[in-house]
């Protein structure tokens, strides 16, 4: 089995490799799609609830459901993939609402794995997960490397850590490896992310001075850190972090807008402020705020050999960058 | 001085300038949001000016400073009375002798305490706290268990406590404390690094503890 995928990333064989995405239609998906299209002999298959954000010259995609769980399964089935990076993990407030985003994850996840059992090419699966599943209880470190205990304490944190389960489960009763990269929060110019909309609000409520800190990951990143576990088949859990933390009030200065220290109550009428709008501050969202998330990038630099290129602070630098929405004039002359 | 000189100096004036920052300068930076934190919440530009500030409450005379490293991790296994002051004072004298400011674990988790402590170099006493900052090279203090009546008999040391230096295959040193509470006069002892074990197992990490504490105690016995 797997005889397609070599061990150190190149694809010597004379079949073509096939990988199947799923979320290939998110920013996250297309990434690491078009990362895939510069190789040859690459077959991709992408399914998702919405299409590809790019031209992409190698891949099919199909549009499904996450519910449909037969037809993914079908899809997978006459695909016969050598590898599954499953992207199909949706954050809440990214592209769908808090209980869609649970939802979705969940079908996906549980349709891939049922399909991975019938496919004998397989060789690796990459899933993604986060750094919200470790959660922040009071007096868990707060920098938690693999080892540490998963205690998740927010609701994206509980799809991932459910989404992780079902996939130590599958690597149980097969013996094909599962990577599962905990990613920082996913901040680019051009990504739907929670957070990086927020710290672009004119005026950002932030934690009580001073806050605690919190690492984030470049959008551009990504790709790398899914790309080496699968050219590696790796196993197990990775965290994927740029180097340095920031923290909310030091994220909202450094793009000239005014962070407001929140405490308790107050955050109800802020996240009610925020979602207006129109960046609504998820419950994953506030607890990085108030309690901060990082987490330790070594495993991840040893094993799989990939570093972030951007440093958190470079992130938010690169977000504040962007420029603003420019409204143009319509033209009436006609 | 001829042409070249100048443009050379001139050349060189930024850098003179970020040696040394201008108060109105750190100010600035403040406000805008560009220093640095890590990932622990720490500040090393303000533990720096913690440590200095100290010393108008605490005068401390440092023996064997020579065994501190002066870079890379170590944990320093700490004696203490009632623990108010130690801390501060062990940080004061790590700083004189090395420049480094100490990690000190021991922080509790609370909302507004725990992230201005975290900003100074607190820490949790946690195991997988302590083993990400030997990881990244820091110097952890790990304080002993309190001895408000014996002042001259090493306290309490959970082998749990040494378990991250054993993990992080880091030396620890024996420190003594000498002083009171209210006094302005502190001294402390620093001991002989001593290496964990190779091999992991529970009796290896037990008479680990035992030796960090034998070594703390013998600084205790014979004060300089």
């Amino acid at each position: 089995m797997g005889a397609n995928l070599t061990l150190a990333g190149g694809f010597a064989d004379t079949d073509r490799v096939r990988i199947a995405i799923t979320g290939i239609g998110g920013h996250l998906g297309t990434g690491v799609a078009l990362e895939l299209d510069q190789r040859p002999d690459v077959e991709v298959m992408g399914i998702d609830i919405d299409p590809p954000r790019r031209f992409l010259r190698n891949a099919e995609f199909h549009r499904v459901q996450p519910q449909n769980r037969r037809r993914i399964r079908k899809l997978l089935r006459e695909f016969q993939p050598d590898a599954i990076i499953h992207l199909g993990v949706y954050e809440p407030h990214a592209r769908s609402n808090p209980q869609a985003s649970h939802d979705r994850s969940l079908f996906v996840t549980e349709a891939i794995l049922e399909a991975a059992a019938e496919l004998p090419d397989l060789a690796s699966i990459v899933v993604r997960s986060g750094l919200e599943v470790y959660g922040r209880h009071r007096n868990t470190p707060m920098c938690p490397d693999e080892s540490c205990e998963i205690r998740p304490t927010t609701r994206y944190g509980r799809t991932l850590a459910a989404v992780e389960e079902l996939c130590r489960d599958f690597e149980r009763r097969s013996d094909v490896p599962v990577a599962l990269i905990r990613f920082a929060p996913i901040v680019g110019p051009h990504i739907p992310s929670p957070i990086g909309r927020y710290l672009r609000l004119p005026v950002v409520p932030v934690g009580i001075l001073p806050d605690q800190p919190f690492s984030l990951l470049h959008s551009d990143d990504v790709a790398a850190f899914v790309l080496a576990a699968m050219d590696q088949r790796a196993a197990g859990p990775f965290n994927a972090v740029a180097t340095g933390a920031i923290t909310g009030s030091q994220a909202a200065r450094m793009g000239g807008h005014l962070p407001i220290p929140t405490v308790g109550p107050g955050w109800v009428i802020a996240r009610a402020i925020t979602g207006l709008l129109g960046s609504p501050l998820p419950e994953h969202g506030l607890e990085l705020l108030t309690r901060g998330r990082t987490a330790d990038p070594t495993r991840a630099r040893e094993i799989l050999g990939v570093e972030a290129s951007f440093t958190t602070t470079e992130v938010i630098k690169d977000l504040h960058e962007w420029a603003p929405v420019s409204y143009l004039e319509p033209n009436r002359a006609a | 001085m001829n042409a070249k000189d100048a443009a050379a100096r001139i050349a060189a004036e930024p850098e003179n300038a970020k040696e040394t920052p201008s108060l109105l300068d750190g100010i600035r930076r403040r406000l805008s949001g560009e220093f640095d934190v890590d990932p622990w919440g720490f500040d090393e530009e303000l533990a720096q000016l913690a440590v200095n500030a100290s010393g108008v409450r605490w005068a401390v005379d440092v023996i064997g400073g020579a065994r501190l490293p002066t870079k890379g991790p170590a944990m320093l296994m700490v004696h203490r009375r009632i623990g108010v002051s130690e801390p501060s004072v062990v940080a004061k004298g790590v700083h004189q002798v090395t420049g480094r400011v100490l990690r000190i674990s021991g922080l509790p988790d609370v909302p507004v305490a725990s992230s201005i402590f975290r900003r100074l170099g607190g820490v949790l006493d946690d195991a997988g706290e302590i083993d990400g900052l030997l990881r990244a090279g820091e110097l952890v203090m790990v304080p002993m268990g309190w001895q408000p009546l014996h002042a001259s008999i090493a306290g309490q040391l959970r082998s749990a406590a040494v378990q991250p230096a054993i993990d992080a295959g880091v030396p620890v040193l024996p420190v003594a404390t000498f002083g009171s509470e209210v006094g302005r006069r502190w001294r402390i002892m620093i001991g002989e690094p001593i290496q964990p074990p190779k091999r992991a197992d529970k009796i290896g990490t037990v008479e680990f503890a035992e030796a960090v504490r034998a070594g703390v105690q013998h600084l205790l016995d014979h004060p300089r």
